[in-house]
């Protein structure tokens, strides 16, 4: 008998998440184990909501499905550590590369803590601010009323000198057309997939944060795999890992395209400015590190070792960087 | 499975028909669904979920406020001035009095957020006027039983939160596309009234020229209109003007007619305090059968039954006009027996998907589903506000008043034709 | 019973009087101060929410004791008055048992939440109150429903509805 595994995802069937990353990864599983895994697909929330997706997948109402620290901010310590400021690579592959070399060492065990294990790594592309008023420059920022979704980000926007402002992404679009707010900190990919170019005039971009965006699998499900099976879905989540980023790659060169074609400004911030920026959150970083100081690896291990990692792939290309997957997959997830 | 799909829905109908709470149905039908799909530690999870998701989305916050500022405009005696306004200014036409009623509902709409509610606050105080000047029941009856339809159309509006929070489409849209349709409605009701006062008399009570009030005191009647626009115009000139999100509209809804009532001494301390009582009562009321619906809903997909209901209606190819015709039958049959919400949150989640794939707009499908679903509270044998008509003119036979209902029905069903040839209607004051 | 309805009583204050009065401040603050003077507080929205979900859930059991709910009731008048009776009793064993289960699950919840400290984002408003809350409103109606379903005297009235609670006060506008 063909073993059951359900795939669960918030957006819907029709979106790119569903159909280049989640759909492909089930069709990779029943392909690779000859159907002795049959994926049952559940695009658009309809078996839970997001914010539940650590405890659908702990319980087993789902097998497979996004389970975001984001929404459990307080049960988290050192995975907060990936939404400091400019602390992953600027690439998206590497960003991914670099989440699956930390893993093992600093977050599995928060991660596992929730009843869960981890499926494959992801992370949205940097954040940028889209606004109506010009933004050129991180001084133009001062006192502009930016929609954050809350956390680190929110602290970011205070950080740089804007005033945050709370509320659901449903009530952005409007809120943003209304001037209720200036602005909306958001990938340039998803400042597109939620049209919310149609309102603003300028992108400013300075990928100043990236959201970590984990997938999760039931551990009981995982664990009662025989061990073939188990490397099937190893091979797998590793591919559907690489493939978020692809997505997110290509839809923010698409975005960046669309947003030629509507003449929306888009300035790339320049470095003079990232080194602005990098002082204005430093505190952050200091509080990270205090907070983080006891636990053992500390904070301060982590920070080192992002940095190196960071700086590593700065030097490598996307080809160079796909490349060590088959060479140097990543070990030690499950 | 789906034929575990197909009893779960069938139990369902069945328990709802037998009179048991539609929301409490719904959370028995879904947790032993997915018990069944899943274990019992699985269904568990989904029931406190559930409560908690639902329960602390921001956007559900417009429910109790919109609620709470319909129940304190109740009190403020608005809707009287209003409708004397109208009056005033209406009342010489044909049937002009139900005329008056008519635009008096659609201003009420402006300021309230319920269908029911709109209905026995303007029937209240229109029934026994129109009965002193000699219009027939069957007439006076039918008009402010429908002229609830203005009171969702015309935004504020509950319904249509309900709607924006099942399928996530923006309430701000949602309530800007009422406008117009709420307009029109509100002129083919009024044609339709003089129509029949003309064909019949007997229904048009009498129109004497002496009952033209003076001009002086036809302007000063439109200073009772100034607290209705004043109010709207708190609420959109705040969402237009960048002070708040639509949500928090509804609490600026509630502060304004709160200092209004304070100003004008309208509001007493117990009629604020019974105000809070219900806003509270009617949310968890809605409440409940959205949380029913979401477990409903996710044993149906674990069954197939949504999937293969989905693919049967799509290969029936029925196209844009073919499923909204296919659709209307389906809700005016649910509407016989059904009330608003839960025609809404049984055939949303199965119909928005396809309404989507068929290109059409969510919001132009929100207004349609409205529409249609308000048509069920005029239609026998269950008809909600008509009977809350009866109850303020408890010697109109109650088939006397659903007849009354029929040429309005008639006049929703020919609108609903109108903006399905030409969904511009709706969209054009949107936008994109 | 008339414990009952007093416990019922003082949480529906708690909901309408309370909880709701007190979003209607926190947002209005909120507003007002982003608007203003462009500094809106950080944790209104979640405030509100967290208060949202307080209210409804503690007015659950007064709105078992007053019926306050959406029903079809087209058969009223079809089905004999043994019948209604039938349908009232089913009414409160169904309530009953969905909220024995409520409460089962609020436990387990909380035991998970605790364990991995999940509070909301911002003002760390622990997510185990929240179930304890929730256990709260659905204990209450439990309970109510209990009574109400060993009760000997008939529940359904003349006109084919349920006949109100002994002693419940009724202050709302019909
Ligand atoms: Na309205
Ligand atoms: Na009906």
């Amino acid at each position: 008998d063909p073993i059951e595994v359900k795939i669960s995802y918030n957006q819907p069937e029709t979106s790119p998440g569903w159909q280049e990353v989640m759909k492909v990864f089930g069709e990779e599983l029943a392909e690779k184990s000859d159907g002795r895994l049959k994926p049952v697909y559940y695009p658009g929330e309809v078996l839970h909501t997001v914010a539940d997706g650590f405890r659908a997948t702990g319980t087993g109402i789902t097998d497979v499905t996004s389970a975001w620290p984001v929404y459990q901010a307080n049960s988290f310590n050192l995975f907060l550590g990936t939404e400091l400021p400019l602390a992953l690579p600027t690439s998206d592959i590497a960003a991914v590369r670099a989440l699956n070399e930390l893993y093992p060492e600093f977050f599995k065990k928060e991660y596992e803590r929730l009843g869960v294990k981890l499926a494959f790594n992801a992370a949205t592309p940097g954040y940028d601010i889209l606004t109506t008023k010009p933004v050129k420059s991180v001084d133009d920022l001062k006192g502009l009323k930016i929609r954050a979704a809350g956390g680190g980000i929110t602290e970011i926007v205070e950080r740089l000198g804007a005033v945050p402002v709370t509320m659901t992404i449903s009530d952005a679009y409007t809120a943003f057309q209304q001037g209720v707010v200036d602005g909306i900190i958001l990938s340039t990919a998803d400042q597109v997939a939620y049209r919310l170019h149609e309102v603003g005039k300028y992108n400013y971009r300075i990928g100043v944060v990236r959201v970590a965006i984990p997938q999760a699998v039931n551990p009981k499900f995982y664990d009662s795999l025989p061990e073939d099976l188990k490397t099937v879905f190893d091979e797998a989540a590793l591919n559907a890992a690489y493939n978020y980023q692809k997505m997110y790659k290509n839809l923010t060169a698409s975005a960046l395209e669309t947003m030629k074609e509507e003449g929306i400004e888009v300035t790339e911030a320049t470095p003079e400015d990232l080194a602005k920026i990098e002082k204005m959150v430093a505190p952050m970083y200091d509080a990270f590190l205090e907070k983080n100081a006891d636990r053992s690896p500390s904070g301060a291990d982590l920070i080192e070792a992002m940095t190196a990692l960071r700086d590593k792939y700065e030097g490598m290309s996307d080809t160079e960087i796909l490349k060590l997957k088959d060479t140097d997959p990543a070990e030690g997830l499950r | 499975m789906i034929g575990l799909g197909l009893a779960g829905f069938a139990a369902l109908i069945a328990l709802v028909a037998l009179g048991l709470p539609i929301g409490l149905v719904m959370m028995v039908v879904g947790f032993v669904g997915l018990v069944l799909v899943g274990n019992i530690d699985t269904a568990l999870t989904q029931l406190t979920s559930a409560f908690w998701s639902e329960g602390s989305k921001f956007v559900l916050i417009a429910l109790p406020f919109y609620v709470l500022m319909g129940n304190l405009i109740y009190h403020t005696g608005i809707a009287r001035n209003l409708y004397r306004a109208a009056s005033h200014w209406l009342g010489w036409l044909p049937g002009g009095l139900g005329i008056a009623s008519v635009f008096a509902s659609a201003g009420f709409g402006a300021v309230s957020g319920s269908s029911t509610a709109t209905a026995r606050t303007m029937g209240a105080i229109v029934i026994p006027e129109m009965r002193r000047h000699g219009y027939g029941m069957r007439l006076a009856t039918g008009v402010l039983s429908s002229a609830g339809t203005l009171g969702i159309l015309i935004p504020p509006s509950i319904i249509l939160i309900f709607y924006g929070l099942l399928t996530e489409t923006s309430i701000g849209k949602l309530f800007v596309a009422g406008i117009v349709p709420g307009l029109i409605i509100a002129t083919i009701f009024s044609i339709l009234i003089m129509v029949i006062s003309l064909i019949d008399p007997e229904q048009g009570g009498r129109h004497l020229a002496s009952d033209r009030a003076p001009l002086r005191e036809r302007i000063a009647s439109l200073a009772h209109v100034f607290p209705v626009l004043a109010i709207f115009g708190v609420i959109f000139g705040g969402l237009y003007n960048g002070v708040f999100t639509p949500t928090e509209g509804a609490i600026f809804g509630v502060v304004a007619v709160l200092i209004y009532g304070a100003a004008t001494g309208s509001l007493s301390f117990a009629a604020i305090r019974n105000s809070f009582a219900d806003a509270a009562l009617v949310t968890v009321m809605l409440f409940v059968i959205i949380v029913g619906g979401t477990l409903v809903t996710r044993f149906l997909a674990q069954t197939g039954f949504t999937g293969t209901l989905r693919d049967l209606i799509q290969s029936m190819e029925l196209g844009y006009v073919g499923f909204i015709f296919a659709v209307t039958i389906l809700y005016l049959v649910l509407g016989c027996v059904l009330d608003t919400f839960g025609m809404l949150i049984l055939t949303v989640p199965i119909l928005f998907p396809l309404a989507q794939q068929l290109g059409i707009d969510p919001v132009w499908f929100g207004i349609y589903a409205v529409i249609v679903t308000e048509v069920g509270l005029v239609t026998p044998p269950i008809g909600v506000n008509v009977y809350v008509i009866k109850t303020v003119a408890p010697d109109v036979p109650l088939g006397q008043i659903f007849l009354g209902c029929t040429p309005f029905v008639l006049g929703l069903l020919a609108f609903v034709a109108l903006m399905a040839a030409e969904p511009s209607i709706i969209l054009w004051l949107v936008g994109p | 019973m008339k414990a009952l309805l007093y416990l019922s009583r003082g949480l529906f204050v708690l909901s309408a009087w309370v909880c709701l009065p007190s979003i209607l401040v926190v947002l209005a603050c909120d507003v007002t101060l982003r608007y203003f003077f462009d500094s809106p507080i950080r944790w209104a929205q979640e405030l509100a929410e967290v208060l949202l979900f307080l209210s409804v859930v503690l007015a659950l059991p007064e709105s078992f004791v007053r019926h306050a709910h959406v029903k079809a009731d087209f058969l009223k008048n079809v089905l004999g008055r043994a019948a209604r009776e039938s349908v009232i009793r089913l009414k409160w064993a169904l309530a009953l048992a969905i909220c024995v289960l409520i409460i089962r699950q609020c436990w387990a919840d909380a035991e998970y939440m605790l364990l991995i400290q999940d509070s909301t984002p911002e003002l760390y408003v622990p997510m185990a109150w929240l179930r304890g809350a929730l256990a709260l409103g659905a204990a209450g109606t439990a309970a109510i429903a209990l009574v109400r379903l060993l009760s000997p005297r008939r529940l359904v009235a003349a006109d084919g509805e349920e006949a109100p609670l002994d002693g419940r006060f009724d202050g709302v506008e019909p």
